[in-house]
């Protein structure tokens, strides 16, 4: 729009607003609309992109008889008003839609539908995966699509990392991209002849980073295990994880609330899958959720379901959840159980992990790990040892060197059941220098701290860090045969810290910190900006 | 920038401080013998150095770069001797007992032609040596000098400033006549 047709239309609008302003002074207009309709406007809508790619031009890769008909019985299922009752369903199978840049296309379209944070959004693929290595050398994963050649496979085929990223920009905090696909090698997946090759001689395993991910707003769910191949079956007809998972759609509501989620149908079809290939294909999931998965794949919620307990943490891989006494898992994956106080146990191999009442309440649904961390010690109090200094080598030079320094550090783990930590910290030194080459002293140090971090733990590895404020007091004395005095200061300094933990024996920890901190300080009459720097180590105590 | 970060790093307290200028500085330390309440020590090309001793005519200088000096002693107002001294940074130098030796003075005759009103002072601008006060008569008597050569600066109010040099043996009396 020009200027001056922007600023006509203004006109016209002032002029209407004084027209009217004649009889009524402003105000809103009222417009009649049906509860109905309103409510038919606000309803989050339900979205589907059902990806099938059968044959592709390259013919090293060996046509999958399943994976168009994979897309299209979802497609059946999702589209059923008395199952998934999708709004929009979008097959795409043919080979001109499914290039790179076809399926590319296809996620931006569906990012233009579904402009809603709740609507649902779930993009299935049924193909072949491979492994390749990008320009930079890296090995990574790529979806084979239609137009795809398997020695160039990086050029040609579409980067899991970029699909990832595409579907992460959906506006939807309710998505969901299920992976009917594998990279190992074998069954639906075909490597280069060097990445074979290669893979065959790495004896621990292939170190790539997982492809299941997932974060409040996103669910990944794959159709088998990092290094095991998903298979398609002549008997079922179907790629076998998408078999059940469409299975999961009609018959998966395991808390009887009347809605089937995406966690419910993937352990569904997890479970049965892991049945039906005698354990050789384990689907994979890794779930963050708050509150309920609001992820609905058919049915809707109609009641409190019954309370569930769950949990996709590669930690609690392989351990038994027993509820009262009785089997009713192994994890990853969930069960539902009768509201009340419930006696859990978590085990494996016989050891308890976990052992101990928790109560549930209908339509609750518990993460056994976050269970778990609500048990383990929070709090850790440890002794250290290590160094403190001036940033800069001229006031390491004329003030203080850097000094070694004991002390005490607490940190509380865990604020508000969020990944925060708060720290305090105290350490001192004290001894014997020599300045300028000929002015011997003796000091006395003395920091204090309070800090933020932000924790990550893996395992038993936590990293963090975070913002914090330091005290420091340090005094100087001097008995030099033409000076004797003491000097003192005192600063508050804000900055920075990151550290990490190693934790054994679950009450014993190692720990490494270090910080930097900007503090002003007096100097020979001035005041000046200063940097510091600490560092240290210590082992400690959890409770 | 600068000031920005540290009105920013204010809101955090700063108190006390560290100084580093007593570590680069010597002091000097000895005993006036003899001394009296007009005693004076001072450094020689330096007068905003100096100090008085003390009841036991024992005298401290600090702050004293590092370097060679020359201390003037005065431990009465008719004694007084030059003391050669190295000082080293953080270290205090001892000169011991100072005896002094008779000061020389120098008496200064200010002429002027006219009616010109005579008023002014004579310093010695090398020497811890307080100034002398010229009135009518035109004249004024400093010292004590220690043996050797100086400058001397007569400031009359009406006249100006005009300099001198005067060298004087132990115990001189000596005449400087200045004509405006």
């Amino acid at each position: 729009m020009s200027a001056r047709s922007l600023c006509s239309a203004v006109f016209a609008l002032l002029a209407a607003g004084c027209a009217t302003g004649a009889l009524e002074k402003g105000g809103l207009v009222k417009l009649k609309v049906e509860q109905g309709a309103l409510d038919d406007a606000y309803r989050p809508r339900r979205f589907a992109l059902l990806v099938g790619i059968s044959q592709t031009a390259d013919e090293g890769f060996r046509t999958l008889r399943y994976a168009e008909k994979d897309a299209s019985d979802l497609s059946v299922a999702l589209r059923d008003p008395a199952v998934g009752h999708f709004d929009d369903v979008q097959v795409v199978t043919s080979r001109d839609a499914t290039t790179r840049a076809g399926l590319l296309d296809a996620v931006a379209q569906l990012a233009r539908k579904a402009t809603r944070p709740d609507d649902v959004v779930v993009v299935y693929v049924s193909a072949h995966g491979t492994l390749a290595r990008d320009e930079r050398g890296v090995l990574r994963r790529y979806l084979v699509t239609s137009d795809a050649i398997v020695e160039r496979a990086s050029q040609t085929a579409l980067s899991m990392d970029a699909l990832e990223a595409s579907f992460k920009q959906l506006p939807s905090r309710r998505r969901l991209l299920v992976l009917a696909t594998c990279h190992s090698g074998g069954g639906k997946s075909l490597l280069p002849r060097e990445v074979e090759a290669e893979l065959a001689t790495l004896k621990a395993g292939f170190y790539a980073p997982p492809l299941e991910e997932a974060s409040r707003a996103s669910v990944v769910l794959s159709a088998s295990d990092w290094g095991e191949t998903a298979r398609e079956d002549e008997q079922l007809e179907n790629d076998i994880y998408t078999h059940f998972f469409v299975e999961a759609l009609a018959s998966g509501d395991r808390n009887g609330d009347g809605a089937v989620t995406a966690t419910e149908a993937h352990d569904w079809a997890r479970r049965r899958t892991y049945t039906f290939t005698k354990g050789r294909q384990r689907p994979s999931a890794e779930i963050l959720e708050v509150g309920a998965d609001p992820i609905v794949l058919s049915g809707a919620v109609r009641r409190f379901g019954n309370p569930e307990l769950f949990s996709y943490s590669q930690r609690l891989d392989g351990f038994e959840l027993k509820v009262d006494g009785e089997v009713k898992t192994e994890l990853p994956g969930g069960a539902a159980v009768a509201p009340g106080t419930r006696r859990v146990e978590l085990t494996k191999g016989g050891v308890p992990l976990f052992d101990g009442p928790v109560v549930v309440a209908e339509g609750e649904r518990i993460e056994l790990d976050a269970l778990l961390r609500r048990t383990e010690p929070r709090r850790s109090v440890t002794l250290t040892g290590g160094a403190f200094g001036f940033a800069d080598e001229a006031s390491r030079a004329g003030l203080l060197p850097a000094v070694a320094t004991a002390g005490l550090t607490f940190r509380w783990e865990r604020l508000f059941d969020a990944p925060l930590a708060l720290q305090l910290g105290l350490a001192g030194s004290f001894g014997t220098h020599t300045l300028l080459e000929n002015a011997p002293f003796r000091y006395q140090l003395v920091t204090g701290s309070v800090g933020i971090d932000y924790l990550w733990q893996r395992g038993s590895l936590q990293l963090f860090g975070g913002p914090e404020v330091a005290g420091l007091w340090l005094a100087r004395s001097f008995a030099l045969e033409s000076y004797v005095g003491a000097q003192n200061v005192i600063t508050v300094m804000p900055g920075v810290s990151v550290g990490l933990a190693y934790i054994f024996y679950e009450h014993f920890e190692l720990s490494a910190r270090a910080r930097a901190l900007l503090g002003l300080m007096s100097v020979d009459g001035e005041s000046r900006a200063i940097g510091f720097f600490s560092a240290f180590a210590g082992a400690g105590y959890r409770f | 920038m600068r000031a920005l970060l540290l009105s920013g790093l204010g809101v955090a307290c700063a108190c006390g401080g560290l100084d580093n200028r007593p570590l680069v500085v010597g002091s000097v330390r000895g005993v006036a013998a003899g001394c009296d309440g007009d005693a004076v020590v001072g450094v020689v090309g330096d007068t905003s150095v100096q100090v008085r001793p003390d009841e036991a005519c024992v005298f401290r200088i600090d702050g004293l770069d590092p370097g060679a000096y020359e201390l003037f002693v005065a431990p009465t107002k008719n004694k007084v001797t030059l003391v050669p001294v190295q000082i080293a940074a953080t270290k205090l130098a001892d000169v011991g007992d100072v005896d002094a030796r008779p000061g020389a003075f120098v008496r200064v005759r200010v002429s002027a032609p006219g009616s010109v009103e005579l008023e002014g002072e004579v310093t010695a601008p090398d020497l811890p040596l307080a100034a002398a006060a010229i009135g009518r008569s035109g004249m004024a008597r400093i010292g004590p000098f220690p043996a050797g050569c100086f400058r001397l600066d007569v400031t009359m109010k009406q006249l100006g400033k005009k300099s001198a040099t005067s060298c004087v043996a132990e115990g001189d009396e000596r005449d400087v006549d200045v004509t405006y």
